[in-house]
């Protein structure tokens, strides 16, 4: 094998090819402007007063909690594969115990508006988000 | 990289009437890629995942490889045989991460060959980029259609999505730098 360009090592090669051509730069520009500004447009759309904590399963509103409050509790939540255990307190919320095979939702903790939990085995999901009313409540299960 | 049009072998490695000596190599060699491609899948879910529902996506260089090389039907089969196979090894066969794997896996492979055959002098970061930002974001619509369905789920995906462009140009550019040495090892002309 004849190496064409002697003066350049693997890495050198390899930094050449990540530089990327002019048509690259300009596609990675126009997704990170899109990015950015679709991100920066939900985060106005999250509401920063009190966090309040939704969960729902599938489109169904099965729970809210103030966030503020400052007592601990543990409450269960019925998934399609069985119980979910939810802890939540001042510091933001958590899942402590799920029947699904990854357990990837048991590695997340929320605790600022906009920050969610999705179990899709369980089809659970937990978001956090701003409330507009003064919160006088420990929370509502309906 | 003047090879990517003139050095691609017209037939496909999967056709099938009376193979010779060369179509034969040919369905070695993609088998082989397939096989890399698993092997790949598979170590990746093993990981530790670096946050919920993302991946880097390192298989996603096989089927840029098989795409510049072989074309488009080669890189849609591989892709498609690549989920399968190793949902079949790990044992998530028909379950919801199979339903967003497929479909994700699916659109981008589509998108990637539709602007590989679209684009004048295709670069391998451009459609692996394309094929990164599709497949996160096919997996954010599959999940809220189909599982969670709750329009909230997408606050997530912007930050996913610059993590894709991340990837994707990395993946971009790993296969570009093997395309190019397999050309300098004459590998091209053997495929």
């Amino acid at each position: 094998m004849v190496n064409p360009h002697p003066h350049l090592s693997i890495g050198d090669d390899f930094l050449k090819e990540l530089r990327g051509h002019r048509s690259d730069r300009l596609l990675l520009l126009i997704l990170l402007i899109t990015i950015s500004c679709s991100w920066f447009w939900l985060q106005h759309q999250l509401n920063s007063r009190e966090p309040v904590l939704y969960i729902y399963h599938q489109q169904t509103l099965l729970a809210y909690y103030p966030l503020m409050d400052s007592r601990e509790k543990t409450i269960q939540i019925q998934g399609e594969l069985g119980n979910i255990s939810l802890q939540i307190n001042a510091s933001g919320a958590h899942i402590t115990h799920s029947n699904c095979s990854r357990k990837a939702c048991m590695q997340q903790h929320i605790i600022h508006p906009g920050e969610m939990i999705a179990c899709v085995p369980n089809e659970i999901f937990m978001i956090i988000r701003g409330s507009n009313e003064e919160i006088q409540w420990d929370g509502i299960a309906q | 990289m003047g090879w990517h049009r003139t050095m691609i072998t017209p037939p496909s490695p999967l056709q099938h009437n009376k193979p010779s000596q060369i179509q034969l190599r040919q369905h070695a060699q993609w088998l082989l890629f397939l096989i890399f491609a698993i092997t790949i899948n598979m170590v990746e879910a093993s990981l530790p995942s670096l946050g919920p529902w993302f991946k880097p996506g390192l298989a996603n260089i096989i089927t840029l490889l098989v795409l510049f090389i072989w074309g488009a039907k080669a890189a849609l089969i591989l892709a498609t045989a690549r989920v399968i196979v190793s949902a079949l090894l790990i044992g998530t066969l028909f379950t919801p991460t199979f339903i967003i794997a497929i479909s994700a896996t699916l659109s981008s492979t589509l998108v990637m060959v539709i602007f590989y055959m679209l684009i004048p002098k295709p670069k391998t970061i451009t459609i692996s980029l394309l094929g990164a930002t599709v497949h996160i974001t096919v997996q954010f619509i599959v999940v809220e259609t189909l599982f969670i369905q709750q329009h909230a789920l997408y606050y997530l995906l912007p930050p996913l999505l610059f993590l894709a462009c991340i990837t994707g140009w990395l993946n971009g550019a790993i296969a570009a730098y093997t395309l190019k040495h397999f050309s300098l090892r004459g590998l091209n002309n053997q495929l």
